[in-house]
């Protein structure tokens, strides 16, 4: 076989099983052979064709390895020439492209562009979409699973027994189911009651139907509409399964992370940390204006007037101030579209 | 490019002092960088495999002493197929600690088990793959060895309330070295137990005034987190210099000379690069703190650096590095 290109390379040789390094020249003819150049013609190397060769891909400007059959080695920096004598049709072509993409500034940053797009489209449309469609075709039972053991943690790190009295307990426990006979959900709720000086006025939904009501929303509330407002809302949460989504998602984007970041130095795994934690919050937004939507229609569904959810959200943000940013993935948590989400409720 | 002077002083054999270098770019870096990661996203990570190489093959090819550069063979096929098993392992272990505590907790007991084959696999791989003038590095790291070394020694520590940890430490560095062989030659540590022993005693002390200088009113709470980094910084560089320049091999010596304050320096301006850029400083990050190690470094060879042999070893498979990265248990140099 015949190529057009013949080339005379200057490198190093390094006999087969030794660390002896001999600089030389090789020559490779129109038809493909290897020669030694007559100053090397004492080195022994062996006379081939180049297709009988194992020859390095291109790697930057990093020497190029060509190996002969006998496992001698001949190192040349002289990348461009290897280039112009590759047998065609050789095992490297692949990494020739891949050379190619690398040398070119503007495949470069062309390449730059799409890594952004592409990534800020998955993390935004095709890890929330695709969590969200395993987690509603999961049969409830993994829902509740993922809830497992969550209320255990909260009552010995954050949470204190409620004051609330026994029949009180009993009259809003009996507004709840009320409220989710009307749901049509197939989860069974449960009311459960706790305080905390630190949480303050605050409501939370468990993945498995159990929601949370904290002493201080019982105290803030004006009536118990307004609370069950909140209830509405929070049933929402489950229904919709934020809690298994959430914990999806969480996978979604670590294992993405993994991908992306797996060859970058751990230094800059901070710096792409900073993304996902800011795409959590935009998720949990989402969720939050879901579980809205669902307690506007369930309200109005059972008759109660959306104001309710409209004044417990303004005796709530006045109660917890500016400075409620806890990080708990509670009703409060998205501060900033507060008004926006009030004036939602308002007639 | 040939740094080799001869030293007129050495009476019978011919020794010669090679300076390591470096002579990666970081412009030519980055475009295999930004590449590397676009392929690795629109091919949904398979392409990290060769990802992984080709960035290995940059570093160790622009790596050169004596004239001759650093190759690192490894076929980013191999280390896909190990990829891919550690991937299911970790999806199935992220996936577990939400669904099924019970099997997370037997598949955490798995890799606790399998943690010292793992790490003996990983790092005699990557040793496989490393060479040098057609010469193959290798370890003889042993699974028992491993758990020895980095399971069982390291409880002694809280035991002696932290006063064992420098002997710890050297046990393990010891242990790495001494399996560690070029071609037909083993690497023998010359490091002893009371030099490290010293380096942490410094890095202590500094440690000490760190705490000291809380009292110091308002500046102190600048001064005693730069103490505190600095007594870290101190330790790592020590031990570079340490099991570098107290190896040998054969006829070979080593001589680092890496010093705290310009390591410092270069490693916190490079942080500082990488968060200004959003990450896109990393490639030049890590060529400037690769730059640095090879300045750092110097081999003392005699001829004997000719005489090498290299001697043919089975295949091995890239799944105990593999698992060992994606769950970052390596116990490196």
């Amino acid at each position: 076989m015949t190529t057009q290109a013949s080339a005379v390379l200057k490198g190093i040789y390094y006999p087969a099983g030794s660390s002896r390094a001999e600089p030389a020249e090789i020559m490779v003819d129109t038809y493909g052979l290897i020669h030694p150049a007559v100053s090397s013609k004492h080195l022994g190397i062996p006379r081939c064709g180049m297709t009988e060769m194992k020859i390095s891909t291109r790697v930057g400007s990093t020497p190029r390895q060509l190996r002969f059959p006998d496992g001698s080695l001949f190192e040349t920096e002289d990348n461009d020439a290897v280039d112009q004598v590759l047998p065609p049709g050789g095992s490297g072509w692949f990494e020739g492209v891949i050379h190619k993409l690398e040398s070119k500034a503007r495949h470069v940053l062309i390449s730059a562009a799409v890594i952004f797009g592409f990534i800020y489209l998955f993390m935004v449309y095709v890890v929330p979409d695709a969590s969200r469609r395993v987690a509603m075709s999961l049969p409830p039972s993994v829902a509740v699973s993922v809830g497992e053991g969550t209320l255990d943690l909260l009552d010995d790190f954050a949470f204190d027994p409620s004051r609330l009295s026994a029949e009180r307990k009993a009259e809003l426990r009996q507004q709840l189911q009320e409220l989710a006979a009307a749901s049509g959900s197939e989860f069974t709720y449960r009311l459960e009651f706790r305080s905390s000086p630190e949480i303050g006025a605050n409501a939370f939904a468990l993945p498995d139907g159990t929601l949370v009501l904290m002493d201080g929303l019982e105290e803030l509330a004006e009536n118990d509409q307004q609370i069950m407002a909140v209830m509405s809302h929070e049933i929402g949460h489950v229904v919709h399964r934020h809690g298994l989504r959430q914990a999806l998602q969480r996978s979604g984007l670590s294992v993405m992370l993994i991908l992306v970041t797996g060859d970058i130095v751990s230094a800059t795994n901070l710096a792409a940390a900073i993304p996902a934690f800011l795409l959590e919050s935009h998720y949990s937004r989402e969720m939050e204006t879901e579980a809205d939507d669902y307690a506007l229609q369930h309200m109005q569904k059972v008759g109660l007037e959306p104001v309710h959810f409209a004044n417990i959200m303004r005796l709530l943000a006045a109660s917890h101030g500016q400075d409620d940013e806890d990080g708990m993935p509670g009703f409060l948590s998205t501060h900033p579209m507060m008004e926006e989400r009030i004036e939602r409720f308002e007639p | 490019m040939e740094a080799a002077t001869s030293q007129p002083t050495a009476p019978q054999a011919q020794v010669h002092h090679h300076q390591f270098e470096f002579t990666g770019k970081a412009g030519e870096f980055f475009k295999i960088w930004i590449v590397n990661i676009l392929l690795t996203i629109v091919t949904l990570g398979i392409y990290s495999a060769w990802a992984k190489v080709r960035t290995n093959r940059y570093f160790y090819g622009s790596t050169k002493v004596a004239g001759s550069a650093f190759s690192y063979l490894a076929d980013p096929i191999q280390i896909l197929k190990g990829r891919l098993i550690a991937m299911a392992f970790l999806i199935a272990l992220s996936l577990s600690i939400e669904f099924s505590p019970a099997l997370y907790g037997i598949l955490i007991l798995v890799l606790l088990v399998a943690t010292p084959w793992i790490i003996a696999r990983g790092i005699s791989f990557n040793a496989r793959m490393s060479a040098w003038r057609n010469v193959r590095f290798n370890s003889k790291v042993t699974m028992g060895g491993v758990f020895l070394h980095f399971m069982v020694l390291p409880l002694v520590v809280p035991f002696t309330m932290g006063l064992a940890a420098p002997w710890v430490v050297q046990e393990q560095k010891k242990y790495l070295v001494k399996n560690y062989e070029f071609g037909n030659e083993t690497f023998e540590p010359t490091f002893t137990t009371g030099d490290f022993y010293s380096l942490y005693l410094k890095a202590f002390g500094l440690m000490i005034l760190a705490g000291l200088s809380f009292l110091i009113p308002v500046a102190g709470v600048l001064i005693a987190p730069l103490l505190y980094l600095s007594a870290i910084a101190l330790i790592s560089v020590g031990q570079f210099n340490l099991i570098y320049g107290k190896s040998k091999l054969a006829g070979v010596q080593f001589e680092a000379s890496m010093e705290t304050l310009p390591f410092m320096w270069i490693y916190f301006t490079n942080l500082l690069v990488i968060a200004l850029t959003l990450g896109l400083g990393a490639p030049w990050a890590m060529v400037r703190m690769a730059k640095h190690r090879a300045d750092c470094l110097i081999m003392i060879a005699d001829d004997s650096l000719d005489s090498f042999t290299d001697h043919q070893q089975e295949q091995q498979s890239a799944l105990g590095e593999e698992m060992g990265d994606v769950f970052d248990v390596a116990a490196g140099l």
